[in-house]
């Protein structure tokens, strides 16, 4: 270890100020929306916070936290979440496995046919007549089996596997007599696992955001996850702000809540801090496996 | 032996998995029930029907869910004799959508409730799902609240084939002595302060050569703060106060910006000398640094923090996002203050009030504070239910004043009004408290939960004729009145216009073009106001005509929309004409709480 020279020092210097800089300007608006979400609606209509909340108030997640419905919907938002997410790295990862190796027949139709699928949909009413056909409407099984398998992971799997899974590793395994199952199991899966962090972190993060699903294809409000659940208060508390400008007619000031607390747009920053905050908790626990080679200590040539 | 250990785990765990998909594939209804908390057992019958009825209604509008188990839902169900035993509400995303997803999956409900200017009542007519109600608004012996909705009203909504498919609610119940207040703030707002220091008063901004003069006094003022005002702005995103300023020019500019000629025809509100001009006028005012720029691109929160921020010398928009509360705020006077006890103390400083507006010399302002008295919501029956005529009779109870006081008060053992020499007095305390619309747990859980508002979008009357003890409006919603007043003097409130109502033909050159129309217009609209010269404005007005010409099709659809208003005049809708002969004053002035409705 020399000592760093003026120019080693300069670099690191503009290197840590660079990422600071990047880092700060990824983190800022993030705190932005929860100084606005802990701030009164009215008071950050007259603009100028920036730094720290001026008129403090936990009233705008009171308001999206009092019905009694969101801890079912947050149930329901992990269920689908960890059984979603883990069922389709499964299914997505056998399917790529298979497509990866040459040996199989038909391997290039199937292909093609994934392909096809993937750049041209049936569109959204056929899609929810598939649903009906298959009693998936209204059933928490309509946030899982759709997803189940992914053609763009499925490529990006297979890709994955045909370039960092060795051959030779693979025909080892069959001369020890193992079979495909085996291969999957104890050279496909322990090496991928970086790429399943990854792939697993997008498709955790669609399932916690994805609330399209339980908006147009669940209509028992007991089986609506939480972002479904939000957008439906959303539009509850734009309603309720209609209906006070209309019960203004009748004179009274409405007391609903803190009424210089609540504006559609505070409570839009409080719904997005309570939808967000949960998945990035997950993301310090599957870090670890970003940084990881794909195949430490696999073969020695 | 560890490593393989770990691989049966693992191996295990995936089986374990695929079985749980499985399971799942076996359970594919698992948990789901009837929604919004429905319950098959509701107790509520009424005397007169033995038999409940078992009904239920689709509100695809709605995203607040109802409790069947509430109390004033059941008392609903009970007077009504109708019991619902589902009722499904929408999510917020677009309707048509919705409903074509409803539609294919061919469980429609016995009743929908959806906004009255929707598109897709003429869809769900085209399909035969809906039942034509005709019958039961002439016979004035078995359905009297249902007969005795005004003609006009039901021939308002009279679809194409010339039946009725739909109930309205919260129509008019006397259409020729409506309510005064019909929620119409639009037109010119000015600052009280600013006004002052130009030096002038309201009798001079009445003509454009002195709201000209008004703007040019503004320009260099500054607030307390040292920041300059901005002499004018058109309010929110998207030129929201722009059919103001084209009403000055004498152009109707709202819906599509059709416009009726002498000669029975339409055309569009570009096509006419006022248009252009009105654009003229505008770009000088921004040449001369007299209006807001930003008001060609800015989104509404800015407009928001900069009229909070009392930056505006005046103001041409829709009147409601008025500072006056937040003034009245930071002037440490209470928001509840009446007008009469404000007027008394003086208005604060940076106080909005609404004024006559300016017009081009020689111009009838056209109308731009529209009044519908037709009703806001509708309800169609499904051509399969079982027993209309029970249907129909329980909705004819809902059109009583008993039914519209239990649906805005509930029960008068819920101690939320009482009834006073035939008047629904309010008890505040109750109405504004946790079981209605106040408290912790107030707004729509409450509505949720106890069911009381709700039931009004279903079917009801309007409020206009309910005798009531109103208290007091607070001040900052008396300005609201005001401009309302302003607007029928200066001639710019009017009954919704035939152009209006017509709707467009589903797939046709309306319907196609008109999103491509509104894109054009935004980004037109700012061109031109932002015109560096009088020649760069020329050049994006014929731009834009062009555009609309070749990109939006315009001649193509002021055709076919011509064809439709020709046809649409003809019938008894097109036909209707609503002569006001007194309008219901509410108790916008007084300091003291008063009786209105009658």
């Amino acid at each position: 270890m020399g000592r760093s020279t003026p120019g080693d020092r300069a670099f690191t210097i503009g290197n840590t100020l660079l990422l600071a800089l990047f880092a700060f300007l990824c983190a800022y608006p993030l705190w932005y929306i929860l100084i606005l979400s802990v701030n009164e609606g009215t008071d950050t209509s007259l603009g100028g916070i920036y730094w720290w909340p001026r008129a403090f108030t936990l009233d705008n997640y009171r308001v999206m936290l009092s019905d009694h419905t969101i801890l079912g919907a947050f149930w329901i938002t992990v269920k689908r979440t960890v059984i979603g997410t883990f069922g389709s790295l499964l299914v997505t990862s056998m399917v790529a496995f298979a497509l990866s190796r040459r040996e199989l027949p038909g391997r290039k139709l199937l292909l093609f046919v994934f392909l096809f699928v993937m750049l041209f949909s049936g569109g959204l009413i056929p899609y929810y007549i598939q649903l009906m056909n298959l009693n998936l409407l209204n059933s928490f099984w309509v946030y899982v089996f759709p997803s189940l398998f992914s053609i763009w992971n499925m490529f990006v799997m297979k890709t994955s596997f045909q370039s960092n899974i060795p051959e030779n590793v693979v025909e080892s395994v069959k001369l020890d007599g193992g079979g495909y199952t085996r291969i999957y199991f104890n050279i496909v899966l322990p090496f991928s696992m970086p790429l399943f962090a990854a792939l697993g972190l997008f498709t955790a993060v669609g399932q916690w955001n994805d609330w399209f699903t339980g908006a147009f294809f669940v209509n028992d409000l007991s089986l609506q996850p939480l972002p479904t659940y939000l957008q439906r208060m959303l539009s509850t508390i734009e309603a309720t702000h209609m209906i006070s400008a209309s019960q203004m007619a009748t004179a009274n000031q409405t007391q609903l809540y803190n009424p210089d607390a609540i504006t559609t747009k505070s409570v839009r920053m409080a719904t997005i801090m309570i939808t967000i905050l949960p998945i990035l908790f997950v993301y310090p626990f599957v870090q670890r496996f970003f940084v990881k080679g794909v195949l430490i200590g696999s073969v020695k040539e | 032996m560890k490593k393989g250990w770990k691989t049966n785990m693992k191996a295990t765990g995936a089986v374990v998995l695929a079985l749980a998909l499985l399971a799942g594939c076996s359970n594919g209804n698992g948990g789901s029930k009837a929604t919004s908390g429905a319950s098959a057992s509701n107790a509520g019958t009424d005397a007169a029907n033995a038999q409940p009825t078992h009904y239920t209604l689709y509100a695809p509008a709605m995203t607040t869910p109802i409790n069947l188990d509430g109390p004033v839902t059941q008392e609903v169900m009970k007077r009504s004799g109708l019991n619902w035993d589902k009722v499904e509400i929408g999510n917020g995303a677009d309707l048509s959508q919705q409903i074509n997803l409803k539609l294919v999956a061919g469980d429609f409900p016995d009743a929908i409730m959806l906004p009255s200017d929707s598109l897709v009542w003429s869809r769900l007519v085209d399909e035969k799902k809906l039942l034509p109600l005709d019958d039961y608004f002439n016979n004035a012996k078995d359905y009297p609240n249902l007969a005795a909705i005004d003609k006009r009203i039901v021939d308002y909504w009279r679809a194409a084939d010339g039946h009725i498919y739909m109930i309205p609610s919260a129509y008019e119940k006397i259409i020729d002595e409506p309510s005064a207040w019909q929620g119409n703030a639009q037109g010119l707002w000015v600052q009280n302060t600013i006004l002052e220091k130009a030096g002038m008063t309201l009798d001079d901004i009445k003509t454009l050569e002195g709201f000209e003069k008004y703007l040019k006094a503004v320009k260099g003022l500054k607030d307390s703060q040292g920041r300059a005002i901005i002499p004018l702005s058109l309010g929110g995103e998207n030129f929201a106060g722009l059919q103001v300023v084209m009403s000055m020019f004498g152009v109707r500019s709202a819906d599509n910006g059709y416009n009726e000629q002498a000669d029975g025809t339409v055309v569009q509100d570009y096509k006419l000398p006022g248009f252009k001009q009105a654009f003229q006028w505008l770009n000088h005012l921004y040449l001369d640094g007299l209006l807001d720029p930003e008001t060609a691109f800015q989104k509404k929160d800015l407009f928001k923090e900069k009229v909070n921020n009392l930056r505006f010398g005046a103001m041409l928009f829709d009147g409601w996002d008025n500072p006056n509360v937040t003034t009245l705020k930071n002037s440490g006077l209470p928001e509840a203050i009446t007008y009469k006890a404000l007027e008394a103390k003086g208005f604060p400083d940076g106080w909005f009030a609404p004024t006559y507006l300016p017009v081009k010399s020689g111009v009838k302002p056209a109308p731009y504070a529209y009044f519908n008295p037709f009703g806001s919501n509708g309800t169609g029956i499904s051509a399969n239910v079982k027993d209309p005529d029970r249907m129909m009779k329980g909705i004819d109870w809902m059109q009583t004043d008993e039914a519209f006081i239990l649906m805005e008060y509930g029960t008068e053992e819920m101690g939320a009004y009482k009834m006073e020499n035939g008047a629904a007095v309010e008890n505040s305390e109750v109405f504004r408290g946790p079981k209605f619309w106040g408290g912790d747990n107030g707004g729509m859980a409450s509505v949720t939960e106890y069911g009381f508002w709700w039931w009004k979008n279903f079917a009801s009357v309007g409020a206009s004729h309910i005798k009531t003890m109103e208290p007091p409006w607070p001040a900052y919603n008396a300005m609201l009145y005001k401009a309302e007043e302003i607007n029928h003097e200066q001639g710019t409130f009017a009954l919704i216009p035939t152009e209006s109502r017509i709707k467009p033909v589903i797939g046709g050159k309306v319907e196609k073009y008109s999103p491509v129309q509104s894109d054009i217009r935004l980004q037109y609209y700012a061109k031109m106001l932002l015109a560096k010269s009088d020649k760069d404005f020329e050049n994006a007005y014929n731009q834009f005509l062009n555009e609309m010409k070749v990109r939006g099709h315009d001649e193509e659809t002021a055709a076919e929309f011509n064809e439709q208003y020709k046809a649409y005049s003809q019938t008894p809708a097109g036909q209707i004409k609503v002569d006001v002969k007194r309008s219901l004053p509410r108790n916008v002035y007084s300091d003291q709480p008063a009786i209105i409705g009658e």
